[in-house]
């Protein structure tokens, strides 16, 4: 990937979980070593000022993780915490889609020039298998000790 | 006071309200809403003292909402907020044109929600002032 489309997409990806959710990302060094698993993810499509897709992969664990640190109110003072949360595969999949829109947000702000607009589609989403990115470049993070990915495609991210 | 939040992710209108009461605006009343068209019922129905959208929704997008309720009397001064994925120097000009009260980028920062509404306060101290 070029370097300088890398740097805005670890910027973009940090800024986004410490701001959203409070999490601190490490980009991985080596290649990419996560595995298939208990998965979710979105993908959605880069409509200006060029074509893309981009796609956000996470292991359940950590969007569960995620999700508790937005919506579980911390107990009082004196208080025991709340049993173990759960959370449905439509709230985990809503925050996935929710977290890429919002580092394609932040990955164009820093790759478009400031007098052009961009425009981004509604994520598709879902559950297990992840159908990822024909042609795409794949670049590795790590939240909470587990790591999740996010595929870039599209002759731009290539050339700028 | 009472805020409606458009998004149509459940998880961005948690944020929303997360990062306003930590800008201060811990006893306000949220009323939610999934799409435009929600909000646009929402308001109707509630009478806000501000609010705050996403850009990109199904069946109604914010600024197709925002344009709707400019055209009635009763909100022509209502306080309109964008909080958006999709937001850079252009796409806020052309916000702003249409009657945002100010837009903001995802993901969204207490503090810069507190300097963007800060306008706002003297206003809103517990009775409709705009």
């Amino acid at each position: 990937m070029v370097e300088r489309v890398s740097k805005a997409l670890m910027r973009a990806v940090g800024t986004t979980l410490e701001q959203m959710v409070f999490m601190e990302v490490l980009a991985s060094v080596e290649a990419c070593s996560r595995k298939a698993g208990d998965d979710v993810w979105a993908i959605l499509d880069i409509h200006k000022p060029f074509s893309g897709r981009m796609g956000l992969v996470m292991p359940a664990e950590l969007v569960n993780n995620i999700l508790d640190g937005v919506f579980t109110e911390p107990p009082a003072f004196g208080e025991e915490p709340p049993e173990e949360p759960s959370f449905t595969d439509q709230q985990r999949e809503d925050t996935v889609a929710e977290l890429l829109n919002t580092v394609a947000g932040q990955l164009l702000a820093l790759l478009v020039p400031e007098d052009n607009t961009f425009k981004l589609g509604v994520p598709e989403r879902g559950s297990g298998d992840y159908p990822g990115l024909e042609q795409s470049d794949c670049y590795c993070f790590q939240a909470g000790e587990k790591e999740f990915c996010v595929e870039v495609r599209g002759d731009a991210f290539l050339t700028r | 006071m009472k805020i409606v939040i458009a998004d149509d992710s459940a998880t961005a209108r948690m944020v929303v309200k997360r990062c306003l009461e930590i800008a201060g605006f811990y006893d306000a009343e949220f009323v939610e809403a999934g799409n435009g068209r929600e909000a646009l019922q929402k308001i109707r129905e509630s009478e806000p003292d501000m609010v705050f959208t996403d850009l990109t929704m199904p069946e109604m997008d914010g600024m197709e909402m925002l344009w709707s309720i400019r055209q009635e009397d009763d909100y022509k001064a209502l306080p309109v907020v964008f909080i958006t994925s999709a937001n850079n120097p252009a796409k806020e000009v052309e916000l702003k044109e249409l009657g945002a009260f100010a837009v903001l980028a995802k993901p969204l920062n207490p503090a810069e929600l507190a300097e963007a509404l800060r306008p706002l306060i003297p206003q809103t101290g517990g009775s409709k002032g705009w």
